[in-house]
C-alpha cells in the first residue's frame, strides 16, 4: 500500500509554464541589469577637510568608549549561556520534542559526534534499541558499499 | 544564430575558469544556466512549493552565484556550492515569509495546504498533496536527505559531501524521514 503512494509521489507533481526554461536566462539577464552593479558607492570616511576628519574620529572614539561602558556594565560577572525560548509557545516546543526526541538521540548515536562520557548509558534504553534494530533493516545491502 | 560550441557541456573546471574571466564571464554564465537551471529549479521548488515564488528564488539565487564565482574557492564541488546557495535561499524566503515553524525549519499542513492550492502549477491528485504535505511537515535535515534520496536517487555517499554529514546520520535521518510520511499517510482515510 504504502509503496504504491510513494510511487505516486515520485511522479512529477510540480509543473512550470510552458517554455518557462527556455526563457529563463534571458530573464535572469533582465533583472542583473534592472538590478545594476552589485557593488555599492563606497564613502570614504576621510573625505572632506581635515577639520570634520578629525571631528569624526573624535566622535567614533566617544561612540567606542560609550559601547564598551555600556556592555560591560550591563553583562553579570557570572553568566552562563542560556537559550532564550521566551518567545516560543510551550506546545510548539512540546510537539517539536514529541515529533523529534528520539530523531536526535538515534542521529547523535549513529553520528557519533559529541557523545559525552556517559551518553552509551542512553543503549539501555529499550526504545532506542527497537529503532536501531528497525533502521539497520531498513538499509539495503546496497547501501553499504 | 545560436554559436554551435555553446551547446557543448562543460565541465565544472570549465565552466568556472570561463566565468572567472572577465571576458568569457557572461557565456560561461550563460553556459551555467543552461546545465544546471532546472536542477537547482526543483531544489528550491520542492522548499518553496509554489511556482511563483521557486521562480523568483531561483533567479535570485543565480544572480548571487554570478556576483559571487570569484569568492568560490573550489574546496567542494560547483553543484555542491550552488545547491547550498539554493538551498538557503528557499530557507531564507519561508523564514522572511514565516511559513516555517519556529523549532526544525517544518512547515505546518495549514500553510502547504494554503500553497498547493493556490498554486496552478501544481498537478496532483489528493494523496500526491497529502504526500506533498507530509514531506513539507519534516524537520529540514530529514526532509533534505528524503528528498535527495527519493527524487533525485543520491548515494549516501555523495550526499554526505554536500550535506557534510556522516553517511550514518543520513540513513537514520532517512529512516526517520520514512516512517513520518508512512504514519502521516497511514492517519488518513484514503
Amino acid at each position: 500500500m504504502q509503496e504504491q503512494y510513494f510511487d505516486r509521489l515520485r511522479k512529477d507533481t510540480f509543473k512550470v509554464p510552458e517554455n518557462y526554461f527556455d526563457g529563463l536566462e534571458e530573464s535572469i539577464f533582465d533583472r542583473m541589469k534592472q538590478e545594476g552593479p552589485s557593488e555599492g558607492k563606497l564613502i570614504p570616511l576621510t573625505s572632506g577637510s581635515s577639520g570634520s576628519s578629525s571631528r569624526i574620529w573624535w566622535i567614533s572614539g566617544a561612540v567606542a568608549a560609550c559601547l564598551a561602558a555600556l556592555i560591560y556594565f550591563s553583562i553579570p560577572a557570572d553568566q552562563s549561556p542560556v537559550y532564550d525560548l521566551s518567545g516560543i509557545e510551550n506546545e510548539e516546543i512540546i510537539q517539536y520534542l514529541n515529533e523529534n526526541a528520539d530523531d536526535v538521540e538515534l542521529d547523535l548515536l549513529v553520528n557519533n559526534e559529541g557523545i559525552a562520557g556517559n551518553a552509551f548509558d542512553l543503549l539501555k534504553n529499550e526504545q532506542l534499541n527497537a529503532d536501531s534494530e528497525e533502521l539497520l533493516d531498513n538499509i539495503s545491502i546496497e547501501d553499504l558499499y | 544564430m545560436e554559436d554551435l560550441s555553446e551547446r557543448i557541456i562543460k565541465t565544472d573546471e570549465e565552466l568556472i575558469a570561463m566565468m572567472q574571466d572577465a571576458v568569457q564571464r557572461e557565456q560561461g554564465f550563460r553556459l551555467l544556466i543552461r546545465q544546471y537551471k532546472e536542477q537547482l529549479y526543483y531544489v528550491i521548488r520542492r522548499i518553496v512549493l509554489d511556482h511563483e515564488d521557486a521562480d523568483d528564488i531561483f533567479q535570485n539565487t543565480m544572480i548571487k552565484i554570478f556576483r559571487n564565482i570569484d569568492r568560490f574557492e573550489q574546496k567542494s564541488s560547483l553543484y555542491t556550492w550552488m545547491y547550498r546557495i539554493a538551498s538557503n535561499e528557499a530557507i531564507s524566503f519561508l523564514r522572511s515569509q514565516k511559513r516555517l515553524a519556529t523549532l526544525g525549519d517544518s512547515m505546518s499542513e495549514e500553510v502547504s495546504e494554503r500553497l498547493l492550492a493556490a498554486d496552478p502549477y501544481f498537478d496532483g491528485d489528493e494523496i500526491q498533496k497529502e504526500l506533498v504535505k507530509a514531506v513539507a511537515a519534516l524537520p529540514e535535515k530529514q526532509r533534505e536527505v528524503f528528498q535527495l534520496k527519493y527524487y533525485d536517487d543520491m548515494k549516501y555517499s555523495e550526499m554526505s559531501k554536500l550535506l557534510h554529514t556522516s553517511e550514518g546520520a543520513l540513513k537514520a535521518s532517512y529512516f526517520h524521514a520514512v516512517r513520518k510520511i508512512e504514519s502521516h499517510l497511514n492517519n488518513l482515510n484514503l
